[in-house]
């Protein structure tokens, strides 16, 4: 399996516009050096935050972390851009272990998708969806349930062969069509709902 | 302690779904699995706090506040230890 974390930004979300327009938000989330290879033509926190909170529930999947996020502990290194995307490389400090992530840029949201091994980008697939409740307790089993008509549509996975286990451990979910395990990570932020898995 | 739970709930509820403290609330629920907070607010509930009780939290001090009775307890004793 890929081991892929997901996380989405809603942009106009009004707190995440709020929080965002503080600095001392971006100084609590990222160093300096950090913080000044990000182009500033992004919004800095929320390409910080969704890059390493992605990578910390792709981490959740494969090592023993914290039960809360603590940003600090993952560190940007290294960005390249191809279109609308950002590829970054993030260190996970506490384990020294490497990271892979690819940001989509929207004028809506940015997307990351983060992955432990490098050789795993293009194995990914994902979907974003704007949120049609603004009940958080709903979105969760909104996407669940998105995500199953698509690969049931896509794939003709049955809907009665998956199985998801969303409080195993903090993050990670595995679906099981057939006989094959999926791994999976979903998102939900403002008024988006996300999910990438590998196939 | 009643103060800081008192204002503690002040700050937390400006970030819960539906702005309104659960009439649940007890020191062991969690934020983001109990409280349904979004993870990336809890930034700005740490900001908050520092700004409320004149405190400053460390890059670990994050990890502590998972559940309500950890940020009490953490607010506790740095505002004892001012």
């Amino acid at each position: 399996m890929a081991f892929i974390g997901c996380d989405i930004i809603d942009l106009h979300d009004k707190q995440n516009v709020k929080s965002f327009a503080n600095p001392k938000y971006l100084q609590k989330i990222s160093t300096e050096d950090e913080s000044d290879i990000v182009p500033e033509s992004l919004i800095k926190p929320a390409f910080i935050w969704s890059n390493k909170e992605a990578s910390y529930k792709a981490l959740s999947k494969f090592l023993h972390v914290p039960p809360i996020f603590n940003p600090c502990d993952f560190t940007i290194n290294k960005i390249r851009q191809t279109g609308n995307i950002f590829l970054s490389k993030i260190i996970y400090r506490p384990a020294d272990y490497s990271l892979f992530a690819e940001t989509h840029i929207d004028d809506g949201y940015y997307f990351s998708i983060a992955r432990l091994h490098r050789t795993d980008h293009g194995k990914i697939y994902f979907f974003i969806e704007e949120l049609n409740t603004k009940k958080h307790e709903n979105a969760s089993k909104q996407v669940r349930e998105l995500l199953f008509r698509k690969l049931h549509c896509q794939n003709h996975y049955p809907l009665t062969s998956f199985n998801t286990d969303e409080h195993s451990r903090p993050y990670p979910i595995l679906i099981h069509p057939m006989k094959k395990n999926i791994d999976i990570s979903f998102s939900h932020d403002g008024g988006y709902i996300a999910c990438a898995f590998d196939s | 302690m009643e103060q800081i739970e008192k204002k503690l709930k002040e700050i937390l509820s400006k970030y819960l779904p539906d702005k309104k403290i659960p009439e649940s609330f007890n020191p062991d629920m969690k934020l983001i699995s109990d409280l349904k907070i979004n993870s990336a607010r809890i930034v700005d509930i740490i900001l908050d706090i520092e700004e409320e009780f004149e405190i400053d939290f460390s890059n670990r001090d994050i990890e502590k506040i998972s559940n309500i009775s950890g940020i009490l307890n953490l607010i506790k004793s740095k505002t004892q230890a001012k």
